[in-house]
């Protein structure tokens, strides 16, 4: 390791206590671990002055933000024409009225890992896409069907209008204008309501309505009895907070790796119940609120974290 | 986008763009004038606005808006410590010391060359990591490496000798 990247380490916060006690009788770095003690000691706890908080702020403001009457219905994000080379314009808008003539308008969202977006659904649905999720859906004829396919965790806030289909490889929902979350990932469906109605269809046979503040999921073709939840503590991942009630611990280790964009590496990964929290906008704080009190040590080692 | 959303992104970002501008300018009253119109300036743009890119967009139309800003700026900075007004049972004598202590620290802060010490504090305040910060700032991390680098050797040498 060379310095620079001992020195970035180090600011990042990224290395233990340890290591720099370690590298400290090391004549090569003993004197810039002085130099950034130094430093650090005298700019640890300076803080900026502030005349507002936060909340304050926003009231001064809030008035200034004025909504659109009635929000225009929007297409998928695809092309803006705008953006084209002039020259290209006309070739441009030839290929694109062709391309929607001749397929069904397909428009298709993902998000990487480490990324949460929000999109605007034609007629003013707005749907949330957490880390690694995939929403695909055809716009041609939205006004009678308003069907997307879903891969992935998201969060609805559906429009009035007619039904509203959300399809995974598991079941099907259906609901009439309300907000809703969705979690969909290997062989489970769970899906909350926040409010209104929403119809959960495993199949021909087995549906259940949930109410507002009622949640229930599907494993492979067995769906449980609906069961109230904390409106507090559920689909917080929009905020970018995670909360976990007795959940597998492997499966709250993969939303760690979708928000931070890391892989963990362990050899021996349990699987027992986790209770706890961790929020995506603190490496250093998420680490320690989920491997110590599952008994792991860990050791952040560039793009992934090693847990024993 | 609705206002209920923007203000999730306000809640966000209004603290980490405030300090922005304050890094740059050394002027609190204009810092949160000018957070307050960068927030404005984006509800324009709502239509636009995509999740994963918002941040970039506040930062920049902030660094527009301090440009134009700079030359009328008193700039003076009064970053504080953390503990200084909260501890009452130290005695008058530390207090003394700690704001002297707060006041050389100013100084020196206020010396150190703007793009240094808006990289410096946006790792120490704001704890970003380099490569978030370039990615705020649209520069690359090289950079980012080179403005610490400035800072640090900066204030390595200011701060044994001052304070």
């Amino acid at each position: 390791m060379n310095k620079d990247k001992f020195i970035k380490e180090w600011m990042e916060g990224a290395i233990t206590k340890e290591r720099i006690k370690a590298l400290k009788n090391d004549p090569e770095y003993s004197e810039v671990i002085a130099e950034l003690e130094t430093i650090f000691a005298a700019t640890n706890k300076i803080i900026p002055p502030q005349t507002k908080n936060k909340a304050q702020a926003w009231e001064e403001i809030a008035d200034k933000l004025v909504e659109d009457e009635a929000p225009l219905p929007k297409k998928g994000r695809v092309i803006k024409l705008n953006q084209l080379v002039p020259i290209g314009i006309a070739a441009a808008i030839t290929l694109l009225l062709i391309v929607y003539f001749l397929q069904p308008a397909e428009t298709l969202f993902t998000t990487p890992s480490g990324e949460q977006r929000t999109y605007s659904l034609p007629q003013g649905t707005e749907v949330f896409l957490n880390a690694e999720t995939s929403l695909s859906f055809d716009t041609s004829n939205w006004e009678k069907k308003r069907t997307v396919t879903l891969k992935g965790e998201a969060y609805f806030k559906v429009s009035k209008g007619g039904p509203f289909i959300v399809k995974t490889n598991q079941g099907t929902i259906e609901v009439l204008g309300t907000n809703f979350n969705v979690f969909n990932r290997h062989d489970m469906l769970a899906v909350s309501c926040f409010e209104g109605k929403v119809k959960l269809i495993a199949s021909e046979s087995k549906a259940i309505i949930l109410k507002a503040g009622q949640t229930s999921k599907i494993t492979r073709g067995n769906m449980d009895a609906p069961k109230e939840f904390d409106l507090q503590k559920t689909a917080t991942w929009r905020e970018g907070e995670f909360y976990y009630e007795e959940v597998p611990f492997h499966l709250v280790v993969e939303e760690f790796e979708r928000q931070y964009n890391l892989k963990v590496v362990s050899d021996t990964l349990t699987s027992r119940p986790y209770t706890g929290y961790f929020s995506n906008k603190n490496l250093q704080e998420a680490m320690k609120l989920l491997f110590p009190p599952m008994s792991y040590t860990y050791e952040r080692k560039g793009s992934s974290v090693v847990i024993k | 986008m609705d206002k209920e959303t923007f203000k999730g992104i306000f809640d966000q970002y209004y603290e980490v763009i405030r300090n922005f501008l304050y890094y740059k300018l050394g002027d609190i009253d204009q810092a949160e004038d000018i957070a307050q119109e960068v927030f404005i300036k984006a509800w324009n743009k709502r239509d636009e606005i995509v999740l994963s890119t918002v941040k970039g967009l506040l930062y920049t139309i902030a660094g527009n808006l301090a440009i134009n800003h700079f030359q009328s700026a008193k700039k003076k900075y009064e970053f504080k410590l953390e503990d200084e007004e909260s501890s009452t049972s130290e005695t008058p004598e530390y207090h003394l010391e700690q704001r002297e202590f707060a006041q050389k620290l100013n100084e020196v802060l206020d010396q150190l060359p703007e793009n240094q010490r808006v990289v410096f504090l946006m790792n120490r305040i704001d704890d970003l990591t380099y490569s978030q910060i370039a990615d705020r700032l649209a520069i690359g991390v090289k950079a980012v490496e080179k403005r610490m680098h400035g800072a640090l050797k900066f204030l390595r040498e200011h701060i044994t000798q001052n304070i």
